[in-house]
């Protein structure tokens, strides 16, 4: 049976337990989504986007929804693995654990919770708010989330308010031996002035084969300010889709992190639609691959407006026979004068049979603008190597000290101190497994 | 850059973007001309015509064969409506009586149409020591200084003539870069190709002069299809030039030539271009589709060099390319591309590397005027036996005016660790603050804004050989002529 098919089945099987099986729109919408998979399939390596990013193995697993779940293990890695200091959605499998997430003691007014109880809760909100940035014809994941979505984080900050602690959106995989698929969806509104951290934290018990499929649609209203991180660790057999869409109203800021450590293919595709003059998109991601991994970062900034600023700064190290792939899209309409956008990707690959694809794109239809890309591809600098071992450093951890302060300038763009360490914890870790693949 | 608004230049820079295409004529001489359609009968009749041995026949029914089963490309950024290749005449050739021994037989009307594109012929053995094979529409008329080349052993002759005179090599070498299967329009070109250049340079031999071919449009309707085919034997040097006019037209013609370089072991080509095809009109009517196919391979220690100055044609889709196969070979390639009013370009290059220690330069620079849209595209290639193998690619955009378009899509995919690609990218407009300096010393805008680009393109422009670089800074002015400010 092919993939299309196999999802055609288990969405009419499962449709009715899913979330908002009452509420008409959705079920409509779930239902045109499931349509447009049908008639469009999954990207393959024909589409542009897609290129260098094959799904074809994935889609030969029949993924199906979690039938049993294991809470208490789930709670005792949400302690051990998440934040210590913030608040928190636990997500396994897909399915919300209310007993391990931590939601006490939120400033007035905001609002987290999981989709299927603001379903209820906050119905128009959900509603506007779902399926606006990321609809069903973006591509064939998308629309599977969309049709198949099994609950999800909903967030919402209202004007002026600044939420301290940082709210942590954990989602593990659970070690299961069917093969597992968790289709989130998190709906992030931030109100004019207010600000939030939100972390999206990807974890995986064991080394079942897995997917994740999540979406993440995220508004900024005016002068909003979003930091968002996500920490990408699962299974070494975890197949990992993730899309995070963002709209920004007038001199709002996004900041986007994305670590990328875990699974054996993750696609992370970050997109912002600058709508507002004056507003501000920031994205970093720091990815460590070995094996067989592939990691993809695909971006997309679209300046709309005049007046937006735009800074992408992406960073990969590559080990054994892994695979790096960089898609960044860079679209200056035709009256977005003024715009400041630029874009970096660098690589180092540490043995010769790595493999990194790198396709930063510039599109440019206003004349007054400086825009700038860059992209580098090589291995770690000889002369640096010898300067360290020249003081008595041994040669692994003169690589190690190398990498770290190559993959350094990433971490170190995350403004939470906790957010950070926790990255800088998971950027290290793999580096150390992945050097320990060998150098060349 | 200042966030000064421009006092009204920007606000006359489209008014005034209309330099006239000013080798737009038309030369009545009688044609033989092939009534339009494509099929293998008028295949069998261009072959019989041109008096082709059997395998060339063959090879050209080979690549119709394959062309009928292959899509047009889509992937370009670039918009055209659909073309009729049915609706084409495949072939036309000047009416000649028989082969001519001097310039004075030639017909004095011809004669004439080159002075007015600027290539006295008669002159140029004296003046410019350059040897001119001039291709007009698709058959070759006139051929000088084939006695100078002759005599260090240089082949410098019309295709037709090579594939009846040096078989071998034809036989040896067509194809082998670009095959007929390549893509659809190299697969076009193959099965129909009317006429075209091609050199030898034997082992050892620094050819003396630089080689030129102008190319030229005329037969109403007829698509133009070239084949060049250089090859430069173990340690030889050429350095070969390639321009291009054509007449003004209402309708759009097709131009779907092949280039193919063969650089042995050693050797050096150096191939430079200056395209000034029919752009169309200000609301993009007419203007040639100039989808080309242009690559060479290198053996080891080998080099070639793609040089291009592109100005005209309503579409250009063009990707100059190297083959980097043996090792230490090197592959380079510099471009300015020009785009005004309603043209579109989609043009770069790609360098292969699969041999070890080769090296490649890419400098692209995009200038963008009126409502056009320049598009470069590129793909690095390094495979996992090129170990050592070094890339450094910097494609630069200039936007003048605020509905034109500059695009950078490069591809890069690296393969082993022992390598090291650099890319770079920019746009930005002509800076307010150069343009006030300059005007502020007694330059008027005009010429502020000439000096401005010639700088931004001067990376390339010092990579043509003399001849061209007059004529390429001569057409940047006069593609943006008025449009900038």
């Amino acid at each position: 049976m092919n993939a299309v098919a196999h999802y055609t089945s288990a969405f009419a099987g499962s449709e009715n337990g899913l979330p908002g099986s009452a509420v008409p729109w959705l079920v409509d919408k779930r239902r045109a989504a499931m349509a447009a998979l049908a008639s469009t399939g999954f990207p393959t390596t024909r589409d542009e986007a897609w290129r260098y990013t094959d799904v074809a193995q994935l889609l030969t697993v029949p993924f199906s929804p979690a039938t049993s779940l294991a809470t208490a293990r789930a709670a005792s890695l949400a302690e051990s693995g998440g934040l210590t200091d913030a608040y928190r959605l636990v997500f396994v499998d897909g399915v919300y654990i209310a007993e391990a997430s931590r939601l006490a003691g939120l400033p007035d007014g905001v609002v987290v919770t999981n989709l299927a109880s603001a379903l209820g809760s906050h119905s128009d909100r959900v509603r506007m708010a779902f399926g606006k940035l990321v609809d069903a014809s973006r591509h064939g994941f998308a629309a599977l989330n969309t049709a198949m979505a099994s609950d999800g984080a909903f967030i919402a900050v209202p004007r002026g308010v600044r939420v301290e602690k940082p709210i942590e959106i954990l989602s593990i995989a659970s070690n299961q031996v069917q093969p597992v698929s968790t289709n989130l969806r998190n709906l992030v509104r931030v109100e004019a002035n207010a600000e939030a951290t939100v972390v999206e934290h990807y974890l995986g018990d064991g080394n079942a084969v897995s997917l994740t499929n999540s979406v993440t649609e995220a508004s900024l209203a005016e002068s909003a300010c979003l930091a968002h991180v996500k920490i990408q660790r699962e299974g070494q057999s975890a197949f990992h889709v993730a899309t995070i869409a963002c709209e920004q109203a007038r001199n709002s800021r996004f900041y986007s992190c994305s670590a990328a450590a875990g699974g054996a293919l993750a696609r992370t595709e970050i997109s912002s639609a600058l709508l507002g003059e004056g507003a501000d998109a920031q994205l970093f991601g720091a990815y460590v691959a070995r094996g067989r991994q592939l990691v993809d970062h695909t971006t997309f900034l679209d300046h709309a407006v005049p007046q937006c600023t735009s800074n992408e700064l992406y960073k990969g190290v590559l080990g054994d026979m892994s695979r790096g792939v960089f898609n960044g899209k860079v679209l200056v309409r035709k009256d977005a004068q003024k715009t400041a956008a630029f874009q970096s990707n660098r690589n180092v690959l540490l043995s010769d049979s790595a493999v990194v694809d790198t396709r930063p794109q510039l599109e440019i239809y206003a004349d007054d603008v400086k825009c700038s890309h860059g992209a580098t591809i090589g291995r770690l600098d000889d002369e640096a190597l010898f300067y360290l071992r020249a003081r008595g450093i041994e040669r692994a951890a003169a690589q190690r000290i190398l990498t770290q302060a190559f993959a350094g300038e990433v971490v170190h763009s995350i403004a939470h101190p906790a957010i950070r360490a926790l990255v800088a914890g998971v950027v290290d870790d793999a580096l150390n497994r992945a050097l320990a693949g060998g150098v060349s | 850059m200042s966030s000064i608004t421009p006092p009204n230049a920007l606000a006359e820079a489209d008014v005034q973007l209309d330099g006239d295409y000013k080798y737009g004529f038309v030369t009545n001489i009688a044609s033989d001309v092939v009534p339009p359609g494509l099929s293998e009968d008028v295949i069998r009749h261009i072959s019989g015509k041109k008096g082709e041995p059997e395998f060339m026949l063959a090879w050209r029914l080979k690549a119709f064969q394959r062309w009928k089963e292959m899509r047009e490309p889509r992937w370009a950024h670039v918009t055209y409506p659909p073309i009729d290749y049915q609706g084409i005449s495949y072939y036309a050739a000047p009416k000649q009586k028989e082969k001519l021994a001097s310039l004075d037989e030639v017909d004095p009307e011809l004669l004439a149409t080159f002075e007015k594109l600027g290539i006295p012929l008669s002159e140029q053995k004296l003046l410019a020591n350059v040897a001119v094979d001039a291709v007009f529409d698709s058959v070759s008329v006139a051929t000088t200084f084939k006695a100078k080349l002759a005599e260090v052993g240089i082949i410098f002759c019309s295709f037709s003539d090579a594939v009846k005179n040096h078989p071998d090599l034809v036989r040896k070498y067509l194809g082998s870069v670009v095959p007929y299967s390549d893509n659809f329009f190299s697969a076009l070109n193959s099965a129909v190709f009317s006429d075209g250049s091609f050199v030898y340079i034997p082992k050892g031999v620094r050819c003396p002069m630089e080689l030129s071919t102008y190319f030229r449009i005329n037969e109403r309707n007829t698509g133009q299809f070239e084949r060049t085919l250089i090859v430069a034997d173990e340690g030889s040097y050429v350095s070969y030039l390639e321009g291009c006019t054509a007449p003004m037209r209402d309708e759009n013609q097709l131009h779907a030539a092949v280039v193919e370089l063969v650089a042995l072991p050693g050797a050096i080509i150096k191939y430079s271009t200056v395209q000034n095809w029919y752009p169309g009109d200000k609301e993009g009517r007419g203007g040639i589709y100039n989808f080309v196919t242009k690559r060479g391979k290198c053996f080891e220690r080998a080099k070639i060099s793609w040089t291009q100055v592109e100005t005209g044609s309503a579409i250009t889709w063009k990707y100059p390319s190297v083959i980097l196969q043996g090792d230490d070979s090197v592959g380079e390639f510099y471009s300015v591309a020009v785009t005004n009013n309603m043209q579109q370009a989609d043009t770069g290059t790609k360098m292969l590397h699969l041999g070890k220690n080769t090296k490649s330069t890419i400098v692209s620079k995009g200038i963008s005027a009126g409502k056009s849209s320049n598009a470069y595209r590129g793909q690095v290639l390094i495979n996992q036996r090129a170990t050592g193998a070094r890339n450094h690619s910097q494609c630069d955009s200039l936007l003048i005016g605020d509905k034109c378009g500059a695009h950078t899509f490069p591809y890069i995919d690296v393969k082993n660790a022992a390598s090291t690609v650099e890319h770079e990218a920019s746009t930005s407009k002509i800076g307010e603050d150069q343009l006030f300096y300059l005007r502020q010393r007694g330059l008027s805008e005009e010429d502020a804004v000439s000096m401005i680009v010639n700088g931004f393109c001067k990376d390339v422009f010092r990579e043509l050989p003399m001849e061209f670089a007059v004529e390429a800074q001569k057409l940047l002015a006069v593609s943006l002529e008025g449009s900038v400010g």
